[in-house]
């Protein structure tokens, strides 16, 4: 871990609340968009990361310092998503309409209206984008961390808690559905250059 | 790290043969040689993710078999390069921007759910005896579960104004909070007084002799009604008893065995609510 992350945890721990907004500012934008590709949905991606702040800085105490930060908040957020992800399939075996009465849209349908989708206007990044949510979960977090947020395959072994062989294999089945998946669009997109 | 290309077939038949190019009219013929070339381009195609995550697994004289392989072999490149593209379009993807002040909101719920961590409660750098994370989800498990308050959490996607709006309704529900526990304990010494002065006890015993006269006289009158009114009288004459176990226990065995009722009951629920909330927490973390 930094020596900026332990200095900053260590007066958390002492009490200091704001040291705590130096950790949130540092590593919000990461956090959420691990669980924005995770989950697809922004409203649900702001959620879960209030949520992991805030769970990890109940948990402050326990953190081992000599761990990386970031990994740590990356394991809390995937096992949130995960959470999340089950929560919703099986409110959706209930009910398929259920999310949508909520106000919500399910992972694999993404909008275009909300301010964050506007990010994501080119049409070949919201095809990946669909094509990463439709991903079964364990691809996904792997190519998501991989990829998106350019984790190497040992620190999303740690976070995922599996073996760097199992991840390197998810990794590569995963890039392997994708190109299935995305071969009309990149022929297309070759095409057009 | 693990190798798991370490003992791949290719390799024994010498790096040569990945120079080789393949011979696809052979394919229909199943002759031997051709056979054994596109098995080369299977292997090689396993080996191809390898090659282009570039991490250490494939060794560098195996690399130079399979670049030499691709240059050849039509399929393989145009497998190889598509790969690539993949790789390329996933790394392309955009980063998704927070709305303004997000810590901010996050801050806020830490401030008015949890406070700040008492003096001295840091932890010793040099404790760790282990630094994977994994580890350290067991003690994650153990530390009080953050107060999930209703409605508190906020939506982060929105205009700034949204946010004002959000601080306005934490202050409320904090305000909110505030009061229910004002209720609470004016209701528990409202108890408390019944249950321990005099007047409060005969109040009671009054209350209940004449709840269970009304509740009988109801179920008299219920009586003439086939199947629903013998229904209803077992439920009356439930409460009629559960109200005359409370006055026996009351008034027969004194406010001293009722009182330890109270609190065996409401340990239950203490406890009950303690392992709730330890399950939510360890299906969180």
């Amino acid at each position: 871990m930094e020596q900026n992350d332990a200095e900053l945890v260590r007066q958390t721990l002492c009490g200091n609340t704001s040291a705590y907004n130096g950790l949130v500012v540092k590593y919000q934008r990461q956090v959420y968009n691990l669980a924005y590709r995770m989950l697809g949905n922004a409203e649900d991606a702001g959620d879960l990361v209030q949520d992991t702040f805030l769970r990890a800085y109940s948990a402050l105490a326990s953190f081992r310092q000599d761990a990386s930060f970031l990994t740590w908040l990356y394991k809390i957020t995937s096992n949130l998503c995960i959470d999340n992800l089950r929560s919703r399939k099986s409110r959706s075996a209930l009910s398929l309409d259920a999310e949508m009465d909520e106000g919500r849209e399910p992972a694999a349908t993404c909008r275009q209206s909300s301010p964050e989708d506007t990010v994501v206007r080119d049409a070949v990044k919201d095809v990946v984008h669909h094509a990463i949510l439709n991903l079964p979960e364990k691809y996904r977090a792997v190519v998501v961390m991989r990829h998106l947020q350019e984790m190497s395959v040992e620190d999303i072994a740690v976070t995922l808690d599996l073996p760097t062989g199992t991840v390197k294999t998810h990794l590569f089945r995963a890039r392997e559905m994708l190109r299935e998946r995305l071969r009309p669009t990149l022929e297309m997109e070759s095409d057009g250059k | 790290m693990e190798n798991r290309f370490e003992h791949n077939e290719p390799e024994e038949q010498g790096w040569g043969a990945y120079a080789t190019p393949p011979s696809y009219s052979g394919y229909q013929n199943r002759q031997q040689g051709s056979s054994s070339q596109l098995d080369l381009c299977d292997k090689v195609r396993q080996l191809l993710p390898a090659l282009i995550e570039n991490d250490g697994d494939i060794r560098p004289e195996m690399a130079s078999a399979l670049y030499g392989h691709i240059t050849i072999c039509i399929r393989c490149s145009a497998d190889y390069e598509e790969m690539k593209r993949v790789v390329a379009v996933l790394n392309l993807q955009p980063q998704v921007e927070l709305p303004m002040d997000f810590s901010g909101i996050i801050m806020q719920r830490i401030t008015l759910e949890i406070g700040p961590h008492k003096q001295g409660a840091s932890v010793n750098p040099t404790q760790a005896a282990s630094p994977t994370v994994s580890g350290e989800s067991a003690a994650l498990s153990a530390v009080p579960l953050v107060k999930q308050a209703e409605g508190v959490k906020t939506s982060t996607v929105g205009q700034t104004s949204s946010y004002s709006a959000t601080r306005e309704n934490l202050v409320q529900q904090e305000s909110s909070g505030t009061n229910k526990m004002i209720t609470s304990a004016v209701l528990v010494g409202m108890l408390a007084f019944f249950l321990t002065s005099a007047w409060g006890r005969a109040m009671m015993s009054v209350d209940i002799k004449s709840a269970n006269a009304l509740l009988s006289q109801i179920g008299e009158s219920l009586r003439g009604i086939p199947i629903l009114g013998a229904l209803i009288g077992l439920v009356l004459n439930t409460l009629i008893s559960a109200g005359n176990l409370i006055e026996r226990t009351f008034f027969d065995e004194g406010s001293e065995n009722a009182l330890q009722m109270a609190l065996k009951i409401g340990l239950c629920v203490v406890l009950f609510n303690y392992a709730r909330k330890r399950h939510q927490n360890n299906r969180a973390i």
